[in-house]
């Protein structure tokens, strides 16, 4: 009697210890967040795992882009940025997707150019469609918007601004909502794409033009990506229409020249100096082409 | 009594579970979490901002780690590896061409002095897709956070 008592004991222990080991892995609010995104209507998008790394990683983030724009001598223009009013224009998931990715790569503009006064808008702008897409939890929106106002501490909230994308896009990827992710980093490289092009139509030094051309590689995946998975209409109708500047890149030719880096070291700082050369060649007038089709495609898509 | 009881079998099983977790992990105890790295790591960046960070967990003989990082030309990029107190052997991060590791442009283990650089600054000036590579040295087993960032 007293073993089977034991017995009956442990048992009961079992289940309090699983039950304890799950509550310490994810708290109530994950499991009904995990809930909800599982609830999302199944998607047709079937973005590998392989595919999607692939992607993120091999995508310029928005820092580097505005960091060559502003090393081209570019000053800030508030006018390139994506309109904060009528959010109600992006409908489904997916142009919520594109339009958070959009409005980070303005979030990356602005904050290199240390413009903080006009990044609490765009912080609001990403709150609701975050909020709407169930990932608002990766923003401290209180702080960030706080800073951005008081123009107070650039620097964190860039970073910020930085890991909670980051964060975010790891999370997305982890629960296989791999289609909002590929539509993210678009949106952000759209973003990026229109304000060089943009600046180019202005002003096409050389320096602007290699940066048109150099966007080669990024059309080509994301075409590629896109075209993978037509089977879902929204992903079909973006290879549709990013399709005629695919077709204007690969007119594009990039050479590069290999050469081993040269190494110093200066003050303990181990510094690697790239000594490879790369050679773009483009038609007459593609480079033209190629600015007014990405400004086009961006304002139809986005704006 | 019983309730004594039924406690201590709820601690031993807890117990076990946190023992299995602590056998997985590559530095079997210490936190490979990577969080305190992260944090020490941010503090180095200096005038660089932070693009991405890698969370690093490796096991001993086992392939280093590759990601694929683009770099821009006229951008520098600084990369730190930022290893775990636990580790007994030193992080080293080498960015290459390809993943293959055709031509390497750079790296924080010099193996001819066998000197590890606390970060490697990389003046970049050809745009592409390079890898970036973490391992320890040795091959040997351990974790840590590897930092990328620009800046122009």
């Amino acid at each position: 009697m007293n073993r089977l008592k034991s017995k009956t004991l442990m048992i009961g222990a079992i289940v309090v210890s699983i039950v304890l080991g799950a509550c310490s892995s994810s708290s109530s609010e994950e499991n009904s967040l995990e809930k909800e995104m599982n609830q999302v209507s199944e998607s047709k998008v079937k973005v590998s795992k392989d595919e999607i790394d692939q992607l993120i990683q091999s995508f310029p983030s928005p820092i580097e882009t505005s960091m060559i724009i502003q090393n081209a001598g570019n000053k800030f223009n508030s006018e390139l940025l994506l309109p904060t009013k009528k959010l109600d224009r992006f409908v489904s998931s997916y142009d919520k997707a594109m339009a958070m990715g959009a409005y980070g790569g303005d979030m990356g503009y602005i904050n290199i150019y240390e413009k903080s006064f006009v990044a609490a808008e765009f912080l609001a702008a990403i709150r609701l469609l975050s909020v709407d897409l169930e990932i608002d939890r990766f923003f401290d929106f209180e702080d960030m918007i706080r800073m951005a106002k008081s123009s107070s501490n650039i620097d964190s909230l860039q970073q910020m601004s930085t890991e909670s994308f980051n964060s975010m896009e790891k999370y997305l990827r982890e629960k296989g909502r791999n289609e909002l992710s590929v539509l993210i980093v678009f949106g952000t490289w759209l973003e990026g794409s229109y304000i060089i092009s943009y600046i180019a139509k202005g002003n096409m030094t050389e320096e602007m033009r290699n940066r048109v051309a150099e966007q080669k590689e990024s059309v080509k995946k994301i075409h590629e990506i896109l075209v993978a998975n037509s089977e879902d209409a929204y992903f079909a109708n973006l290879a549709k229409e990013i399709k005629p500047l695919n077709d204007l890149y690969e007119q594009v030719t990039i050479e590069t020249i290999m050469r081993e880096p040269e190494m110093k070291e200066i003050d303990g700082q181990l510094v690697f100096i790239d000594n490879s050369e790369t050679k773009i060649i483009t038609p007459e007038g593609i480079v033209k082409d190629i600015v007014k089709e990405s400004i086009s495609l961006r304002n139809k898509l986005l704006k | 009594m019983k309730i004594k009881t039924f406690f201590y079998y709820v601690i031993i099983f807890i117990g076990i579970g946190g023992l299995l977790s602590v056998i997985s992990s590559p530095l079997g105890g210490s936190d490979c979490s990577g969080d305190a790295e992260y944090a020490s790591g941010l503090g180095k960046l200096g005038a660089y901002k932070l693009i991405k960070d890698y969370r690093i967990e490796q096991k001993k003989g086992a392939e280093p780690q590759a990601y694929m990082v683009s770099l821009k030309a006229g951008l520098k990029y600084r990369f730190l590896p930022v290893n775990n107190p636990g580790n007994k052997s030193k992080m080293i991060m080498s960015i290459y061409m390809n993943k293959n590791k055709g031509m390497m442009l750079a790296t924080s283990f010099n193996p001819a002095s066998k000197k590890h650089y606390p970060s490697i600054d990389f003046n970049c000036r050809t745009t592409g897709t390079f890898y970036l590579f973490f391992e320890m040295e040795g091959g040997d087993k351990g974790c840590g956070v590897g930092m990328f960032s620009v800046s122009n």
